[in-house]
């Protein structure tokens, strides 16, 4: 990616530099009038989008074209992250005829820091710092829209946004109701079988440690389940399920299921508490640091 | 996972279905022990509803919005993140949803999605994918549940 990007920078600059005699210098530090900038910041767990912010040099002095001169020699461009797509929807060539568009050039020594993500304004269009930031976000929008296109069935004839959030929003409706469904369909089966199935799928999985664990649950050791029992238990469950990737699934080994079991499983007593209105959990609830994190996080 | 968007990628990770068998079969485990045949069968349903959705939100990670607004919701009911946000705070998000001029669209997956009213568009949908995910392997794994209990009776 980052080579294409040089290629397209490259060719791009050819003609700029031809009319180097054009250009004034902005300021000492030569940045461009337009940038609009992303800044993507690296905790963007997608909590909290990114604000825009927009940085614009001295649009009040500045003159007509942008100097590139400074920035075509030599400069490495390794925070040049380029939203792919405003580059795949209109070819550099048509800006590169454009000679007396402003084009945002942007190698400067913030780029590098911060992680910019810069965006060329096309030809035709306003290169208003605002609306290259509302161009932006559009296109992240619409990016994004194309991810859950994916990801919903039967949403690849339907174009346009309403449509799509429309169907997104009935396949996520349907989906909570069919948890709705099945929750429904397990309580009612669940007092008729015997719960055997599940202390020993759930044992066999606790069995699977060196039992340090299986101590601090509380659950009632008696049942002790032999090895290959478990295993093929395993196997069944996971081969009825069809996982998506059920190749790996089915032979789950040791350390699978025994990094599994390491996770801290007392935070379930703290949850279930809530869950269960009587008190017959027997654990101290213990704050395990999963839970802390999550805690820390909302602060 | 930064550079994600620049690649143009999934960012999604598939969910790890052995996680989420494994804690949702332990959720369901301990509501067997514990919650006797004095609790209704909708009582029951109730119950199991809300472990699938917090085993869910446990086997998808710390890094997601909706699955702290789900854990949470668990533990203190009716405060979502949005609600313990400050008052001046609650308006300014608000604001920010109403500057864009939101469609209904946006107001429905917000009151869909765990969490969503504290968001913003673009990464409520990135919200929406990933809750989408792990909804349809939880399903999944419940229907897998089901069928063994019907083979076994």
């Amino acid at each position: 990616m980052s080579s294409s990007i040089r290629r397209e920078v490259s060719s791009d600059w050819d003609p700029l530099l031809a009319m180097d005699h054009n250009m004034n210098f902005i300021g000492s530090s030569g940045f461009p009038p337009f940038i609009a900038g992303v800044v993507n910041s690296s905790n963007d767990d997608g909590r909290n989008d990114q604000v825009p912010s927009l940085s614009c040099f001295g649009l009040v002095d500045s003159p007509e074209f942008p100097s590139v001169a400074d920035n075509v020699k030599g400069k490495k461009r390794k925070g040049f992250t380029d939203f792919g797509a405003s580059h795949s929807r209109s070819p550099v060539i048509k800006t590169q005829q454009k000679i007396d568009e402003k084009k945002p050039k942007n190698d400067n020594a913030d780029a590098k820091k911060e992680d910019y993500i810069h965006v060329r304004a096309k030809r035709g269009q306003a290169t208003n710092s605002h609306s290259l930031a509302e161009r932006v976000r559009r296109e992240k929008i619409s990016e994004r829209m194309r991810l859950l296109q994916d990801l919903v069935p039967g949403c690849n004839k339907l174009t346009g946004k309403a449509m799509m959030l429309d169907e997104i929003i009935n396949y996520v409706q349907s989906l909570q109701r069919q948890v709705e469904f099945l929750s429904m369909k397990l309580a009612a089966v669940n007092p008729e079988v015997n719960f055997d199935v599940e202390q020993i799928l759930s044992k066999d999985i606790l069995q699977s440690q060196d039992g340090g664990n299986s101590a601090a649950l509380g659950f009632g050791q008696a049942m002790t389940i032999p090895h290959q029992q478990f295993h093929g238990l395993m196997q069944t469950e996971m081969g009825i399920c069809n996982m998506p990737n059920s190749g790996g699934i089915l032979r789950l080994n040791n350390s699978e299921i025994s990094q599994m079991a390491q996770i801290p499983t007392n935070v379930w007593d703290q949850d279930l508490q809530n869950l269960v209105p009587m008190g017959f959990i027997g654990n101290p609830p213990i704050e395990s640091k999963e839970m802390n994190g999550s805690m820390k996080a909302e602060l | 996972m930064h550079n994600n968007k620049c690649l143009k990628e999934n960012p999604n990770p598939n969910p790890n279905q052995p996680l989420l068998a494994y804690h949702f079969i332990q959720a369901l485990t301990r509501i067997n022990l514990t919650a006797h045949t004095t609790t209704s069968t909708k009582q029951r349903s109730h119950i199991i509803k809300h472990a699938a959705y917090v085993s869910m939100a446990f086997a998808a990670g710390n890094k997601r919005t909706w699955t702290h607004a789900v854990l949470l919701h668990n533990r203190f009911p009716l405060k979502t993140r949005f609600h313990r946000l400050s008052g001046s705070r609650r308006s300014f998000i608000m604001s920010l949803s109403r500057n864009k001029k939101t469609h209904r669209h946006a107001h429905l997956l917000r009151s869909l999605v765990p969490g969503g009213h504290a968001m913003e568009f673009s990464s409520l949908l990135m919200e929406t994918a990933n809750y989408i995910q792990y909804l349809t392997a939880q399903v999944r794994l419940m229907q897998c549940i089901v069928e063994k209990f019907d083979m076994h009776v």
